[in-house]
């Protein structure tokens, strides 16, 4: 989708997941990232960028987020392409619980506070709609409660279960 | 799979977006979940973000019933439609006679009550509950005496937040002609303290039945009895526990009807006499750091064909006006002029509507909902 630039040099950064695949992508996309950003300020391109914290199929996921949200090299962002960009946000979360969480914690290691919005407010939807068992369960959460500490709790916030 | 774990800040920041019924419901899920919900930075956090936001608006209205027994309900606050109604002998302990709604801060109600036995007022103290109608936790207060054996004897409460302490304050103004005395009362300490700020004695201070409470102050308006002069405001701020007086514009031929707070400002509520109706006037209080100037909001012209009474200027412009004699209540638009009715079953007039966001906020404590 990125535009041909005039230059045929754009610079390109490599990134390695924690499993070793390796993603070669536009130095201007990457820094969408703050945390990236750093990286390449402090001297890291030329070398390979690691991202230890993410797999290969998240950080491919990551890097589609990059591509469609680099700055624009003709200027201002558009209306219609703001709202391109959104209807693309939305369908770019409509993904299974796991792969969201990958996606939040990747957001908030990476920091990328757009898609850190994104995912968050998703997650909150999520929250929002689901049960208590429900939610240990997307979440991993083991129960530590002992069944008469989360009765004698339940019994007191009924109203909270209505 | 236990490597999908959200950080703390992280669920921090996703769990206080959340509604109170979640939040209530999430504090089963495990035990860090139950400590983070139950934080005190975290009630803080939810309580800015919500009010800011204001998404779960609510309302309180204070009516009476057609029996003529007092009635306290909860609303949706964008359709004024019944969500519940308060069981206030729960809530008070006792049988009551008059509810008043001190104030709204928060998502915490201060209600003010006289209460009954037998028929009976029982006289001699004034008892006041604070009470979450989110988490349907309520705390009565140490009953505070009022001499009603000494003739002319008054009081006037206010109700907010102090945010250098953290701590929920009512405050009591008690006075008579020649003297006044004030008491604060801290949810923190949970007992009654005299404090020497006191307003001038000369000051007779009126609550408005429009809950005035707005950036860490309660107001109230007043006139001083040793001089002719115009009505005037009295703040009380709650955490440096002083008052001040603030002067009002001067008023031309109208009648003061009261104080109340509109969209983030000091609204002032003026009547203007006509031979058989009346209108109103609404001046907003804009107040920097140089000087305080007023703004005139709207008026709100004579609607026929009844006398109403003002119970709420809402945040979207609207009035809600009730009919002292024959009962109900209707939302009024002012530039539309147009009016939709409001009826709710077994309710004959109504005194108080008040606004507010639901929060978490504990009264017993934290995490406490014994």
């Amino acid at each position: 989708m990125s535009s041909t630039l005039c230059c045929s040099f754009a610079k390109n950064v490599t990134l390695r997941s924690s499993d070793g695949q390796t993603f070669e992508v536009e130095e201007a996309a990457a820094q969408v990232s703050q945390t990236i950003k750093r990286m390449i300020e402090d001297g890291c391109t030329g070398s390979v960028i690691p991202v230890p914290n993410l797999t290969g199929p998240v950080l491919a996921l990551v890097i589609e987020y990059f591509k469609k949200h680099s700055p624009p090299s003709d200027g201002c962002p558009t209306a219609l392409l703001e709202m391109e960009i959104k209807d693309w946000d939305a369908k770019f979360v409509a993904v299974d619980n796991d792969t969201l969480l990958d996606l939040t914690l990747a957001a908030h290691y990476l920091e990328i506070q757009g898609l850190l919005d994104l995912t968050c407010h998703r997650v909150a939807d999520i929250l929002n709609d689901n049960s208590v068992e429900k939610i240990r369960e997307i979440f991993h959460i083991k129960n530590d409660f002992t069944p008469e500490e989360e009765a004698e709790e339940r019994s007191k916030i009924q109203w909270a279960f209505e | 799979m236990s490597s999908r774990e959200l950080p703390e800040d992280l669920l921090t920041e996703i769990l206080s977006k959340l509604p109170v019924k979640c939040l209530g419901r999430f504090k089963c899920v495990s035990k860090s979940w139950y400590a983070l919900i139950t934080n005190p930075n975290f009630i803080t956090k939810h309580v800015t973000w919500a009010n800011s936001h204001n998404p779960h608006r609510m309302a309180i209205l204070s009516h009476w019933n057609a029996c003529g027994n007092p009635r306290v309900s909860t609303l949706f606050n964008e359709t004024l439609q019944l969500s519940g109604d308060v069981d206030l002998l729960q809530l008070f302990q006792h049988q009551v006679g008059e509810v008043v709604v001190v104030g709204a801060c928060n998502g915490i109600i201060c209600l003010s009550a006289t209460l009954r036995e037998d028929g009976k007022w029982i006289s001699g103290y004034e008892h006041l509950v604070l009470w979450n109608p989110a988490t349907r936790e309520s705390k009565m207060l140490p009953p505070i005496h009022r001499p009603w054996d000494l003739p002319g004897y008054f009081s006037n409460f206010g109700f907010g937040f102090d945010s250098k302490t953290n701590d929920y304050k009512v405050v009591r103004i008690l006075h008579d002609n020649s003297q006044s005395e004030v008491a604060v009362y801290s949810l923190s300490a949970d007992s009654w303290r005299a404090i020497d700020s006191t307003p001038h004695p000369s000051y007779s201070i009126n609550s408005s039945s429009f809950p005035s409470y707005l950036n860490g102050a309660f107001y109230w308006w007043a006139f001083d009895m040793g001089e002719i002069s115009q009505p005037f405001l009295v703040s009380f701020d709650m955490s440096n526990e002083v008052f001040q007086k603030v002067l009002l514009l001067p008023l031309e031929a109208s009648l003061f009807e009261g104080i109340a707070v509109v969209n983030d400002s000091v609204a002032l509520i003026l009547r203007c006499e006509g031979e058989l109706d009346y209108s109103f006037d609404i001046w907003a209080l804009n107040e920097s750091c140089v000087e305080r100037t007023w703004t005139k909001l709207l008026t709100i012209e004579p609607i026929p064909p009844y006398r109403w009474d003002l119970i709420q200027l809402r945040e979207d412009g609207s009035v809600l006006l009730s009919d002292p004699n024959v009962g109900g209540f209707a939302l009024y638009g002012p530039r539309t002029q147009q009016m939709r009715d409001l009826r709710i079953n077994d309710s004959r007039s109504c005194s108080q509507l008040i606004s507010y966001t639901e929060s978490i906020v504990f009264l017993n404590g934290s995490g406490g909902c014994a």
